[in-house]
């Protein structure tokens, strides 16, 4: 062996460090495998941390500190108008970021798990070759690959457009004055809100007929009323199929209503989706599958096709949550090492922090229609209760689907306020089978919430 | 309207199959009743017909495929009308869902905890009756099921909740009289390989080494029949303390006798062999000593004397080693048996036995004779309490007493016999007794015959 061809061998590989693969990692170290966590960023944490969750969590509080002080006037409270030094977030934000990094870091050390930086390609079945890492090959008994994914490109993208990088935005000196979101989906909608509280004139592009295709249409309809209200304009079954430089600016070609239009912007800010990056991954080295999207599909023990290799997370290419991942990363290391767990979640939440807020989990009246899933909808103006009649505000209410011969609640919609709470009694409602009547019958207290 | 067929609950303790033949590809037409499936349970293989008229849209399965039972197999689009066992609508033509009054649609409702002990214990949720409001299984309808199913093999709570959750009488299969017992490892051969099975780091018995380092190797799947027998030797040898007990039996006149009556038997469909004595001979022991057609049932701390004679004959065959049951041997006569029994192997060997007749036996004989074996020991056929083996007979010098007092070494038919038993249930002065029994019924074919009066 020459200096610098280091070779190991560990029982479990973990590639990459964000929430599935972090967790992962932990929880087999846990189980007392002897885990190696190959991650590429400055500390483990992934995209979550750096770069989606964190940054956006983080941004959409000041967002609501922003657009609470204002509405507080109404009430008789002024507070003087916010000086936003952008450059100023950025470095709170990243020294949050960094102590959180820094923190998961510690933790895997105290764990026993053994960091290595760098990327990771498999070069057979059972070993991989890491760039930019202390030790070069590595040999491996079962590996978890959790390498996330990256935003989906968008097409027809001129050389030297303004086009901004969601990874990158918080980092930046100051916001433009005017920014085009590409994309009304999730992360699109939550990121027009941060811009449109901090002052920017946002335009909102959505390819589909409508906002959010994937949440039910009379959950949706409300955000989008509130966005057009906020926004310069919300534009949807408008697909964009170039951008290029204008002078000052950026000019963005679509197509909407069968018509090619130009809009102008003074950037553009994609938000189109995510794909797995499985891209000099190697796989073609090993028994793994690759899905349709370039995703790695997986049983519910989190397995490949390979069943020494577990794939979690945005690289599986379904829900792309971190946390459902971070449950998909325990249930394979728990397989990993022997035990008998599977991923059985029935109710993955989904809470998207806009105003208002929207949230659901279980069977949507979509699937339920287009899969032929009897069930009876159920409308509420408050979440789940039945004795009060507390006043509801403009657009908010709940929805609950039951089975109609069991009364068994399968799934839940929410606009509101303050959803991560009864996001979650409504995903245990769904887990444990309980009745509607259930969730009416369990008290709720009064006078919480805004007025 | 799409439905997918789903393989039923084949019977009690029946959680899985193999695939062994698909009688039919995608866009076949299939007229309700005709063969679809060939599917081979623990033992026996059990053809599938067709539940609906209507054209075959998507076939989910291989031949060597292991499935369980709920597992979708193939779907067909039917004109059709209602479900029946075993297929469930998926997508229901048209607009209105029908209300669905025997489908279920989507999980069995339970909470988290539930499933993942359910998970844990092995338990398919959908095969547990719900007591929970609006049919949710709890906790306690789980551990009962597991219970109810761990009481039909009491020693699942030696080997843990791990083990084949075939029932006593799903898959008795008997003794390999070639194999020592010795050489069956228990604890190497678990349970059938099921998704539920740990695949861990730790596998239960040491790595092997790569054999190929000495020269060419053939891997055979380990499964089927193969692995029923191993998972029922295994259990039997790690649960039950084997005593063996041997003997010769003097069949000189016995051999006379059938040589005499072969051809009427054969005339009569049947095949008059030495298993045929033994059985007679058997039924006699088993009623004058009843702890040797027993059970033994830890849970209740009882010893469960049955009152009928099903005796069980390790049968040879191409697929493997299979005991069919001959049923109340006691109430039937040697002409009865030598057909039931002749027609029990062809039937075997022709690979056309049916789960019922592996079924319910009580007693087990295996006869390595004619294939020339001689002297053995065997494994006792769990739940049974003993097994009797016959080895070839062979002419050997006997010392028998001669006129004036002096002794004679004299040919005769000599026949190796061997008993091995459970200690638990009888000792080994019950054995002999047995054994003599036995012995002197097949010494004695008058005193054999007498006993069947």
């Amino acid at each position: 062996m020459v200096m610098g061809d280091m070779e190991m061998r560990c029982q479990l590989l973990v590639i990459g460090g964000g929430p599935g693969g972090y967790s992962a990692a932990r929880r087999a170290a846990e189980l007392g495998l002897d885990v190696a966590l190959v991650d590429d960023g400055p500390t483990p944490g992934g995209n979550c941390l750096h770069s989606a969750c964190l940054p956006s969590r983080h941004l959409l509080h000041l967002a609501r500190l922003l657009d609470e002080t204002a509405a507080a006037e109404r009430l008789g409270l002024a507070f003087a108008p916010p000086r936003i030094h952008f450059a100023n977030i950025g470095t709170a934000l990243a020294e949050r970021v960094a102590d959180e990094g820094r923190r998961l870091a510690a933790e895997a050390k105290e764990c026993g798990i053994l960091l290595l930086g760098g990327t990771a390609s498999f070069t057979g079945p059972r070993q991989v070759r890491l760039h930019g890492a202390e030790v070069s090959l590595l040999r491996f008994a079962k590996a978890i690959i959790a390498v996330g994914s990256r935003p989906r490109p968008l097409p027809g993208v001129a050389a030297g457009s303004p086009v901004e990088d969601i990874a990158t935005l918080w980092r930046r000196e100051s916001l433009p004055a005017a920014l085009t979101v590409v994309g009304g989906g999730h992360i699109g909608i939550e990121l027009a809100t941060i811009l449109a509280a901090f002052g920017c004139r946002v335009t909102l592009l959505e390819k589909n007929p409508r906002l959010l295709a994937r949440a039910d249409e009379d959950l949706v309809r409300p955000l989008h009323d509130s966005l057009a209200r906020r926004l310069v304009a919300v534009r949807t079954g408008c697909e964009v199929i170039g951008v290029a430089p204008c002078d000052g600016g950026v000019a963005i070609s679509c197509r909407h209503n069968g018509k090619t239009v130009e809009l102008h912007d003074l950037m553009v800010l994609p938000a189109i989706g995510r794909l797995p990056a499985i891209d000099c991954l190697g796989l073609e080295n090993t028994a793994v599958a690759v899905g349709p999207t370039g995703n790695l599909p997986v049983d519910d023990r989190q397995r490949t096709s390979d069943p020494d290799i577990f794939a979690v997370g945005d690289v599986v290419g379904d829900t792309m949550l971190a946390h459902a991942a971070v449950r998909q990363g325990r249930v394979a290391a728990e397989v990993a090492a022997g035990l008998d767990a599977a991923f059985d979640v029935r109710a993955v939440p989904r809470v998207i922090l806009t105003r208002p807020q929207l949230a659901w989990c279980g069977l949507s009246e979509a699937e339920a229609l287009q899969s032929h899933i009897p069930h009876k909808v159920h409308r509420l103006a408050a979440p789940f209760d039945g004795d009060l009649n507390q006043h509801h505000h403009g657009g908010f209410f709940t929805k609950l689907l039951t089975d109609p011969q069991s009364g068994r609640v399968l799934g839940a919609g929410l606009v509101g306020d303050h959803l991560e709470g009864h996001i979650g009694e409504a995903a245990l409602a769904v887990e444990m089978g309980a009745l509607l009547e259930d969730l009416r019958l369990v008290l709720h207290p009064y006078g919480t919430g805004p007025p | 309207m799409s439905q997918s067929f789903r393989l039923p609950d084949l019977g009690e303790g029946v959680h899985e199959a193999e695939i062994l033949r698909v009688a039919v590809a995608v866009g076949d037409t299939v007229v309700e009743g005709q063969p679809i499936l060939e599917v081979e349970t623990d033992k026996a293989a059990v053809e599938i017909p067709a539940p609906c008229s209507g054209t075959v849209s998507e076939v989910r399965v291989a031949v060597g495929d292991m499935v369980r039972v709920g597992d979708i197999l193939i779907s067909f689009n039917s004109p059709g009308e209602r479900q029946q066992t075993g297929l469930v609508e998926t997508a229901p033509a048209g607009a209105a869902a029908p209300g669905g009054d025997t489908a279920h649609y989507g999980p069995v409702p339970a909470s988290p905890s539930t499933r993942r002990l359910a998970r844990e214990l092995g338990v398919d949720l959908r095969l547990v009756s719900a007591s929970g409001p609006g049919g949710v299984v709890t906790r306690d309808d789980v551990e009962a099921y597991a219970k109810g199913r761990q009481e039909e093999t009491p020693s699942a709570t030696a080997t843990g909740p791990e083990a084949p959750p075939s029932s006593p009488h799903a898959a008795p299969s008997g003794s390999v009289p070639s194999a020592p017992p010795a050489s069956l490892p228990s604890p190497a051969i678990g349970p059938p390989p099921g998704p539920e099975q740990k695949q861990g780091l730790e596998a239960p018995a040491p790595a092997l080494p790569d054999f190929t380092r000495w020269g060419p190797v053939e891997r055979i799947p380990f499964r089927s029949i193969r692995r029923a027998t191993a998972a029922q030797m295994a259990l039997s040898w790690s649960s039950i303390p084997h005593v063996h007990c041997e003997d010769s039996a003097d069949i000189t006149r016995l051999e006379s006798f059938r040589q005499k009556h072969k051809k009427d038997i054969a005339a009569a469909g049947g095949r008059l062999t030495m298993t045929v004595f033994a059985i007679k001979a058997a039924a006699t022991a088993l009623k004058t000593y009843p702890r040797f057609n027993a059970s033994l049932d830890l849970q209740s701390r009882e010893i469960i004397v049955k009152n009928s004679f099903h005796i069980g004959i390790a049968t040879d065959s191409d697929h493997g080693l299979y005991v069919p049951v001959i049923r109340d041997v006691d109430r039937k006569s040697i002409r009865e048996l030598a057909v039931e029994l002749h027609q029990l192997v062809e039937r075997v060997r022709g690979g056309r036995i049916t789960r019922e007749e592996l079924q319910g036996g009580t007693f087990t004989i295996t006869n390595a004779g004619a294939l020339g074996g001689h002297r053995f020991t065997a494994i006792v056929n769990y739940p049974e309490v003993a097994i009797l083996g016959l080895g070839q007979g062979r002419l050997q010098p006997v010392v028998v007493p001669g006129v004036d007092g002096h002794h004679d070494i004299v040919p005769r038919l000599m026949m190796p016999v061997v008993l091995c038993f459970d200690h638990r249930v009888v000792d080994g002065a019950d054995a002999i007794r047995f054994l003599r029994l036995i012995i002197a019924a097949l010494e004695d074919p008058e005193e054999l015959f007498l006993g069947m009066i």
